[in-house]
């Protein structure tokens, strides 16, 4: 019987939350609890030459301060690997082990004191000496090298024959996307209580995986699993950053441990914005190739993310290529992924993580590939429908993305469309209608609930999974309500305890597939051990009746046949003197992860307003349609569609995190200088699902929408100020200057079918003249000397300019080769330049110079080059080394020198 | 955040001589900008000195024109009846000012006297000439987007990032200031001084002296004037370039005119090239262009700010056009 599941229920923790009721981790009271506050580098790399904190401990009310002179020893926890099952930790690095600082906002040490005030202001009085290094920052300017995985996945992808795909075509995209860093920002900062008793630790804090919290800081602070207890029991908001678990969270245990009483840490914003992740800044080169039909003969995307210092957070980084092979009908499609190394914090997932900046890059240019082919962009989209996905080859559980087509396109009217960019106006306002596909996986993970009956006729379910504010307490409480044939009210679900039994991390939108079926086979085997009672006992109604004969509702069981016939909960209970009936389940997904493809699917579509002479856009209208199999509670699901599509608007518009160009430190790290939308930025939104339950996936036929929402809502805001101006802009986020800054290019589309696209201007490199065109990867690896040298120099250039043409695998493998060694984690680039050029000078090679000037680059010092040439002097023994090394330093000095001269 | 020690007033005299008597002193009114400063310790007074019990919210008309009262709310003043009649620009750059919570909070005085938004001197731990003179600018070299490209020396570039500010420039408010030896008035238009060679010299309010008033002139052009921004967001967000115009219309044609930029400069921009540019003439589309054209007249773009010289020159357009200017 299916009552509560699928109806637009109030949320069951509404009223605690409007009244102020619902207790947040930072908000538990503990006697004796004292104070702590997170000292942070100022620089981005380099390490701390002293830190003085005699002021700070002296200062009224301290407690403790404790850095790498004082901390303890804490392991590194296992990675957490996107795709993996191993690891809960956001970074490999652990804090205060040792003087090296590697990004801006690192914890450096922990202020302890009676009250927040007093660990405020001492913390203030620390004072700290760096030796600051030039740190690597830009997408552009970091060491790139392409990891052999990325989410348990090769992080270079290929199928079919991209480049004979390519020149069958009749159309071509070639074009650039980025994306920015965005940081959560949810309203509630990350918060720790830590309270020991004798070597058993409890930890209050918001958290997506309570479990993921006991592994991480089991590991860290090398005690068991089992002595710590994890409690979370309300989150404000999360979005990815309060996934996986920071370093934080161990100094608070730390810092408890120190002063042998409870202590609360809480991270100020502007700490929110340096220790606990972001999205990270993503650059793309999307190639596409089309017949006159639109029929898709080939795919190259080329894609960077920046990543930090740690090589072993890369595991953690999510890749934004992996929906490009499976997203459309297409035989040849090529994906390679590159990271960046800079001296940057680690990134975690945030809303939609991989498929938001993926999905930007590709239904852009399949956008731009609609106009250059003067079809309709669903049209197109649809001509290269899929109903296998084409990357695995096997079919989906379902897909109902063309139904979101047709329903998005009903409900927003789009068959008015004018398909010319700049052809609706209303009055000053350019209106233009963009869209685009969303998709997001749909994993499931195992889970474990009980439920407990009593004799009173409620029951209570429990589950260590998580309510991130999406509405988890109310569906769980309308899917046990239901197996139990309970009404709502005498039902109640507590989550956020890691005493509970065992929910996997609440995030990737898998928490209502994969924690909901544990809650509705918890509540159905309670519910058989009482009618089982019941069955068996010669004083029921029921006794002896067949048990498929029994149905429940509002805590009375009987029979379907003669339902006069029964009897209450309470009653058998009571009469047996049972107070409680318990069952746990233990559910999980099955064989059919390896027989289908699992994703939610959607379909984006945005009408902005315009302001051509200011550059302002406003999202007037959205509509989003959604295909995330049954939902459950439209009321909360139709929520949490306005938040991630307000998400995605922000993404479009106004979010980014910008980073200092000179000392790579985050220069907007408040929320009124890092926009989120506020209400004038949000138009009229609409929401529609497809709800076709999905019984492939999980009993409950849930597929999950927390991702799919957010997903394509950018790409369909930047397709309908196309629409409306005719600007293409293919960076994130479209803010009023680009706008106002960008051409009008409405008459370019229709003049470019059968006739590829001038690739786009290049940074300006040595033989810049006589540069050739490449395909993507080679001319990414060409770019990567152009970044390290400032231009290509001539011999690689050579090399790239004829090997291109004879053996292109050549190349390739020789630039793996080149950056396995080049990029190496063994020795910073500086010092790998300095040696190579050192070796080149010995050598009598004249190549050494280019060397010199990447190692001048990179930070090093005249002392360092000339030492290289006295060593190479040494080395060789004669004087040639020091001689031509003197020359070629000599005159990279002066080109400097009149470099600082015409820009000053 | 350091220590320190709350006084709270309920006389002008017992406030000034507190002030006065502290080194460092510091008074807050609504609180919406010091309290962020000394948390981020940028501002680290000994004693506040809490005003909001001083008798300086009225608002009075009066035979030449109005005066508020410096502790009046700016949702107080965005909603008078006079100021939305005479002075509409002022109340559309108050309404555009941050958001309605800190619109009730806020004062008129303090608004006039936050500090500028350069995030390099709202963050302690970057060198800033303007917090700690000879420093170093940050943003020079750094992140620039936000910054001047008008009267910016190469010690600071920040802007000024009052709306209500560039409204009362256009409007030739006068502050009435009080200290130890009583009132004075001054020109807001004089208040604000750039940066030169000493960019921590922001203003002209002198030691343990406090904004009591601002007086607003009627004037011939006060009540054709308008206020227009332009931010990152729909709202809450600081001005990338804004515009205050004023103008006084007779047959078409300019008989007066202020013209008053805001985003753009470490004080409200007046630009009396722009001005000149169109006084005498019809609000034809070559005169908007020749006013567009002076205003930027000696702009220094940076890097990152670039696209506001082209700004400013479409944000007058448009407000010109507002004001009866040819679309």
């Amino acid at each position: 019987m299916s009552l509560n599941v699928g109806q637009p229920i109030d949320r069951v923790d509404g009223f605690l939350k409007v009244t102020g009721a619902a207790r947040y981790a930072a908000e538990f009271a503990h006697q004796g609890l004292a104070h702590s506050v997170l000292l942070q580098s100022t620089i981005s790399k380099g390490k701390i030459v002293s830190i003085n904190t005699e002021q700070a401990k002296r200062a009224p009310g301290v407690i403790a301060v404790i850095t790498h002179l004082n901390a303890p020893k804490l392991n590194k926890a296992p990675q957490a690997e996107l795709g993996g099952p191993d690891g809960s930790a956001a970074q490999n690095w652990v804090p205060l082990q040792s003087e090296m600082v590697y990004y801006d906002g690192q914890h450096i040490g922990v202020v302890v004191a009676d009250t927040l005030e007093q660990a405020n202001y001492a913390a203030s009085l620390v004072k700290v000496t760096y030796k600051e290094e030039q740190p690597d920052i830009g997408i552009k300017t970091s060491p790139l090298f392409t990891p052999q995985n990325l989410a348990r996945k090769p992080a270079t992808y290929s199928r079919g024959d991209t480049e004979k795909g390519l020149k069958r075509a009749a159309v071509h995209i070639d074009q650039r996307y980025s994306t920015a860093v965005d940081h959560h920002s949810p309203i509630e900062p990350h918060a720790t209580i830590a309270a020991w008793d004798g070597d058993h630790l409890t930890i209050y804090e918001p958290t997506q995986w309570l479990v993921g919290v006991q592994m991480a800081l089991a590991a860290m602070l090398g005690i068991p699993e089992a002595n710590i207890r994890v409690v979370s029991p309300f989150i404000g908001g999360g979005f990815g950053c309060k996934v996986f678990v920071w370093p934080h969270s161990a100094l608070a245990a730390v810092a408890a441990k120190r002063v042998g009483r409870p202590v609360r840490l809480v991270l100020t914003r502007r700490q929110m914005f340096t220790s606990v992740g972001y999205r990270p800044e993503s650059s793309h080169r999307l190639t596409l190739g089309a017949d006159q039909e639109g029929k898709l003969l080939a795919i190259v995307h080329e894609a960077t993310v920046k990543t930090d210092v740690f090589p072993e957070d890369d595991v953690g980084v999510a890749p934004v290529t992996q929906a490009t092979p499976m997203m459309y009908a297409c035989e040849n499609v090529t994906t390679v992924h590159h990271l960046a190394r800079a001296n940057v914090g680690p990134s975690v997932i945030m809303r939609g993580p991989s498929e938001s900046p993926n999905l930007f890059a590709l239904e852009c240019a399949l956008d731009e590939l609609a106009y250059a082919l003067d079809i309709d962009p669903i049209e197109l989209r649809l001509r290269n429908y899929t109903e296998i996905n084409p990357e695995r080859g096997i079919p989906w559980t379902s897909k109902h993305l063309r139904e979101c087509y047709q329903i998005g396109a009903e409900k927003f009217g789009w068959s008015k469309r004018p398909s010319e960019p700049g052809a609706m106006r209303d009055g000053r306002y350019l209106v233009g209608w963009g869209m685009a596909s969303s998709v997001y996986p749909a994993p499931r993970k195992p889970a474990s609930a009980r439920a407990q009956v009593f004799a009173d006729g409620s029951a209570l379910l429990q589950c260590a999974s998580h309510d991130l504010g999406t509405g988890a307490y109310t569906i769980f409480t309308q899917i046990a309500a239901d197996a139990l044939g309970l009404p709502l009210v005498k039902v109640r679900v507590e989550l956020g305890d890691s005493n509970f039994p065992v929910g996997p991390v609440t995030g990737l939108s898998m928490t209502s597939g994969s924690v909901g079926p544990a809650f509705q086979a918890a509540g159905e085997a309670a519910r058989q051990k009482i009618v089982a009672l019941a069955l068996d006992d010669p004083e029921s109604p029921l006794y002896g009746i067949d048990v498929e004969n029994i149905a429940v509702d509002d805590g009375r069981m009987f029979s379907v046949a003669e339902p006069q016939k029964g009897e209450t909960y309470t009653a058998i209970l009571s009469r047996h003197k049972i107070y409680k009936v318990e069952a746990v389940a233990d559910v999980g997904p099955g064989e059919e992860t390896k027989q289908y493809a699992m994703n939610s699917f959607g379909a984006q579509f945005a009408e902005v307003r315009v302001d051509p002479a200011l550059g302002l856009v406003r999202v007037s209208r959205f509509v989003g349609v959604y295909d995330g199999g049954r939902i459950l509670n439209p009321k909360t699901a139709r929520s949490q569609m306005l938040g991630g599509i307000i998400g995605g608007i922000g993404m479009a518009l106004s979010e980014r995190t910008v980073y200092d160009p000179n000392n790579g430190r985050i220069v907007n790290g408040t929320l009124w200088n890092y926009l989120l939308p506020v209400c004038a930025d949000v138009g009229n939104i609409e929401a529609y699902f497809v709800n076709e339950p999905d019984l492939h996936t999980n009993p409950l036929g849930v597929k999950g929408v927390g991702e799919v929402c957010l997903v394509g809502v950018a790409p369909a805001i930047a397709n309908a100020i196309y629409h409306a101006t005719g600007k293409r802009i293919r960076e994130l986020p479209i803010t009023p200057d680009k706008l106002i800054l960008t051409g009008e290019v409405t008459a370019v589309c229709k003049t470019t079918i059968s006739q590829p696209k001038p690739l786009p201007a290049k940074e300006k490199t040595m033989n810049a003249k006589t540069e050739k065109t490449l395909p993507p990867d080679l001319e990414s690896y060409r770019d990567s000397y152009a970044k390290l040298f400032g231009g290509v120099p001539p011999l690689p250039a050579a090399r790239f300019d004829f090997a291109a043409d004879v053996d292109p695998e050549f190349l390739r493998k020789a630039e793996v080769l080149r950056a396995h060694v080049f990029y190496s984690n063994v020795f910073d680039q500086k010092t790998i330049q300095l040696m190579c050029f050192g070796i080149l000078l010995a050598q009598g090679v004249p190549a050494a110079a280019e060397h010199a000037k990447a190692a001048r680059k990179l930070g090093a010092s005249w002392q360092e080059l000339w030492f290289m040439c006295e060593l190479g002097t040494v080395i060789a023994g004669g004087l040639g080394p020091v001689n031509q090394g003197g020359g070629i330093l000599d005159k990279l000095r002066k080109e400097e020198e009149g470099q600082e001269k015409r820009l000053g | 955040m350091q220590p320190f020690s709350y006084h709270r007033p309920n006389s002008q005299g017992t406030a000034i001589a507190t002030l006065n008597a502290n080194s460092q002193a510091f008074a807050i009114a609504g609180g919406t900008d010091i309290l962020d400063l000394m948390k981020n310790g940028v501002k680290s007074p000994d004693h506040l000195i809490d005003i909001n019990d001083l008798p300086l919210t009225k608002i009075e008309e009066t035979s030449v024109g109005l005066c508020i009262g410096a502790l009046s709310r700016l949702s107080d003043v965005a909603r008078h009846p006079v100021v939305e009649k005479n002075f509409p620009a002022i109340a559309q750059a108050l309404l555009v000012t941050a958001s309605p919570q800190i619109r009730n909070m806020a004062t008129i005085g303090g608004n006039l006297l936050q500090r500028s938004r350069c995030p390099y001197l709202r963050n302690a731990s970057f060198a800033c000439n303007r917090r700690e003179p000879s420093s170093g600018c940050s943003a020079i070299v750094g992140v620039n987007r936000s910054h001047a490209i008008l009267g910016a020396s190469e010690h600071c570039i920040c802007v000024h990032p009052s709306d209500l500010a560039v409204a009362l420039v256009a409007l030739d408010a006068k502050l009435r200031l009080a200290g130890q030896d009583g009132e004075r008035s001054l020109a807001l238009e004089d208040f604000y001084f750039l940066p030169g060679e000493t960019p921590e010299c922001e203003n002209a309010l002198q030691k343990g002296e406090l904004i009591v008033g601002i007086d607003i002139p009627y004037s011939p052009w006060a009540a054709n004037s308008h206020y227009l921004k332009v931010g990152d967001r729909a709202a809450f967000a600081f001005a990338l370039v804004s515009v205050a115009a004023s103008l006084q219309m007779e047959n078409g044609i300019v008989r007066a005119a202020r013209i008053v930029f805001g985003g753009v400069a470490a004080k409200p921009w007046r630009t009396r090239a722009a001005e000149a540019a169109i006084e005498g003439k019809f609000l034809e589309t070559s005169t908007l262009r020749s006013a567009a054209d002076a205003a930027v007249q000696g702009a220094k773009p940076r890097i990152g700010n670039a696209f506001k010289v082209e700004m400013m020159q479409r944000v007058l357009t448009r407000a010109l056009v507002e004001l009866g200017g040819a679309a």
